[in-house]
């Protein structure tokens, strides 16, 4: 186990959470807290396209409760061994893809892991996003052999 | 000892004990327990200003307790209010397409000095800290899992784990 005091959190650069966000397949996505029920997060598939996360979604109470409201994206990678990662959140207004066209196109890029029919195509216009990482520095080796 | 079943290979996918309206393999509460425990990073979905944020944390499940540490920030502020948050953890396998899972959902609370003390003793040891960090606590009043994709593909016995 590497000790923690040789590790730094490094805040990551947009361009770097755009890149980090376009290899993932897998968001974990958040619904605020409403006056009835608590935050919510769901991991969902999604693509990225020119700034703009879009997630499929059913007619269940998931689309009701992120249509038109503020909704984040996180992705991350961990490294169980070295005890370091990356993670990245986007924010932004959730608004469903109404155009027939564009809605079609979308379908077809994003590919669903689950069952269920999923015919509806919501879109996160990116306003905010914010990325950190564990930087390991490695102690150079000392010549000893330790093995 | 006891033999550990690691959940993050596939072939120890969790079972269902259902289906929910869409098709997705339903976890049963102690399922989901389970899996919370085996977990060491998971993400913490709350609300700050009106907004939902999430963010991994290191934590360790303490009887239906998520323990974590914060450094100042938004997670303290939260916890501070005692306000409703989520810890969700989940693995996927991205050549089968499966995965699973769980949400627990409970209130923030930050532990005084002496639960402080007794939660020093847990083993928990955050990746990164920087400054001078307080124990968190979730208390899980609800929790609920999901699994999807298909059943284990019968192994070859090259990849069993060996304990």
């Amino acid at each position: 186990m590497v000790p923690s005091a040789d590790r730094e959190l490094v805040t990551l650069e947009r361009d770097e959470c755009l890149a980090l966000l376009d290899l993932e397949p897998i968001g974990r996505l958040a619904c605020a807290s409403t006056p009835g029920e608590g935050p919510e997060v769901v991991p969902v598939n999604f693509s990225l396209r020119n700034g703009i996360v879009r997630f499929r979604t059913g007619d269940g109470e998931l689309l009701q409760r992120v249509l038109d409201q503020p909704v984040s994206l996180e992705v991350d990678r961990f490294d169980w061994y070295h005890r370091t990662g990356w993670s990245v959140l986007v924010s932004g207004r959730a608004t469903l893809v109404t155009d027939s066209e564009e809605r079609e196109l979308h379908e077809g890029r994003i590919q669903t892991w689950a069952p269920g029919a999923r015919p509806h195509v919501v879109a996160i216009d990116v306003a905010t996003i914010s990325g950190r990482r564990i930087e390991l520095h490695q102690r150079p080796l000392d010549g000893a052999g330790y093995l | 000892m006891t033999p550990r079943i690691d959940h993050r290979h596939w072939s120890h996918a969790p079972e269902p004990v259902g289906k929910d309206d869409h098709g997705l393999g339903v976890l049963a509460e102690d399922t989901c327990l389970s899996l919370l425990g085996s977990e060491a990073v998971g993400r913490l979905g709350f609300s700050a200003g009106g907004l939902p944020v999430i963010y991994p944390v290191n934590f360790f499940l303490d009887e239906r307790s998520v323990v974590f540490r914060s450094e100042p920030g938004q997670k303290l502020e939260a916890a501070a209010h005692n306000s409703v948050a989520c810890l969700e953890v989940d693995h996927f396998d991205t050549m089968n397409h499966a995965g699973w899972s769980v949400l627990a959902t409970g209130r923030l609370s930050i532990a005084d000095a002496d639960r402080a003390e007794a939660l020093a003793r847990l083993p928990l040891s955050p990746w990164a800290l920087d400054e001078p960090s307080r124990f968190i606590e979730l208390e899980v009043e609800l929790i609920s899992g999901r699994v999807v994709g298909p059943h284990p593909r019968p192994t070859s016995g090259l990849d069993t784990p060996s304990s």
